[in-house]
């Protein structure tokens, strides 16, 4: 069962500060335990950028970093307190589910 | 393997719309070149390719994304009107040479139809090809830009190899009425190199003009006029494959449905992109 987009998981890693895409799909890893294929990732990233999310910052073309946006750490608060919301919520339905 | 399969990601990466590629394809390259390559990987980035074709993402601000959105509906659109006007000539021949036995008299007023249709499709493209095509050509010449005209040079030498190859055809077939089709291994050969060079030709006129304008990259004040006949040209053209699919359906034809699947398929993409620019042929900025 999946738990989290993509781009959930990107905002969560450039929570921790600006990073490049391969930084990006190992924190995922580390983190998460999911494995961000290359398309999966530029797909999503591409997505976060034109939404105004996450911007990216000068550097080498090909280890563009990137870091949230105050719009992308507003969504990212709203998405996690929500998070928050159904992990209680969960966990106190599974303390009293009938034997 | 391992080569194969780095080959594979980086013709994964080729695949992606131009505009993706020209803002992330540096750093993509780089991420595929920075892992072990795995089946899964390039699969994940042929979805992804395909994903970006679909929902295409666009950056920048917004006389960028304005300009951006405009040429990639007119480089699909003539794209898609090239390798979907093959539709028409395809089912009719289809349905009239030679014609089935009981053929219904409604399939011919509707191949008609379809033709008419084809042709204003035809003559919107061409319109909207030769207003973006002045505007970029001159400024390449003025400019010294070859790399935007390189492009459209193997469409031109095929046209003319196509036309030289027709005006044989003509010679011969008149001068030699009796002998046509000639029953020789070199006329089969001949024939055959011909058909195949008129679809290698279809193929560089569809992509050569799509290819300049994006190395173009004009502004959107030059293009709008080019978008909105490529929204005409797209209706034009979705009006006779729907035509085309009537009359294969009317006729019953397996080997004509099968060519209007194509025709569909061809003429739903030039409609999707097409509306796609929709927002931004009404919301011009000062800027584009």
């Amino acid at each position: 069962v999946a738990w989290a987009d993509p781009a959930l998981l990107i905002m969560g890693s450039l929570a921790g500060g600006a990073k490049h895409g391969y930084a990006i799909q190992q924190d995922v890893l580390a983190d998460a335990g999911v494995e961000l294929g290359p398309g999966t990732l530029y797909g999503a990233l591409a997505r976060l950028e034109r939404d105004g999310l996450v911007e990216p910052l000068p550097g080498e073309a090909r280890r563009r970093p990137y870091r949230l946006t105050g719009a992308g750490v507003a969504v990212l608060e709203e998405r996690v307190e929500q998070l928050r919301h159904f992990t209680r919520t969960t966990a106190r339905r599974l303390r009293v589910r009938p034997a | 393997m391992s080569s194969r399969l780095r080959s594979a990601a980086q013709l994964a990466v080729a695949t992606y719309p131009p505009s993706f590629r020209a803002r992330y394809g540096e750093e993509l390259r780089a991420l595929v070149d920075e892992q072990p390559p795995t089946v899964r990987g390039v699969a994940d980035l042929v979805l992804g390719s395909a994903r970006a074709w679909m929902t295409p993402s666009f950056v920048g601000d917004d006389a960028t994304r304005r300009r951006q959105r405009l040429q990639a509906s007119i480089a699909t659109v003539w794209v898609a009107g090239c390798l979907g006007s093959l539709t028409v000539p395809g089912v009719t021949r289809a349905l009239t040479d030679p014609r089935p036995a009981g053929s219904s008299p409604a399939v011919d007023p509707l191949l008609s139809a379809a033709q008419y249709a084809l042709a204003i499709c035809g003559g919107l493209l061409v319109t909207a090809g030769v207003m973006a095509g002045l505007r970029v050509g001159r400024d390449a010449f003025a400019r010294r830009r070859w790399r935007v005209l390189r492009p459209l040079v193997p469409g031109v030498i095929l046209a003319g190899v196509e036309a030289v190859g027709i005006a044989v055809v003509a010679v011969l077939r008149r001068g030699h009425p009796s002998q046509w089709p000639h029953p020789s291994v070199a006329f089969m050969i001949a024939g055959s190199l011909w058909v195949l060079g008129f679809g290698v030709l279809v193929a560089a006129v569809a992509v050569g003009p799509a290819v300049a304008l994006h190395r173009a990259a004009p502004p959107a004040r030059h293009l709008a006029p080019a978008a909105a006949l490529a929204m005409a040209a797209s209706v034009a053209l979705a009006i006779s494959v729907l035509l085309c699919a009537a009359a294969a359906v009317v006729a019953a034809s397996a080997v004509a449905i099968v060519g209007t699947v194509y025709g569909l398929v061809t003429a739903t993409i030039a409609l999707t992109s097409a509306a796609r620019s929709a927002r931004s042929l009404v919301s011009p900025s000062p800027e584009g």
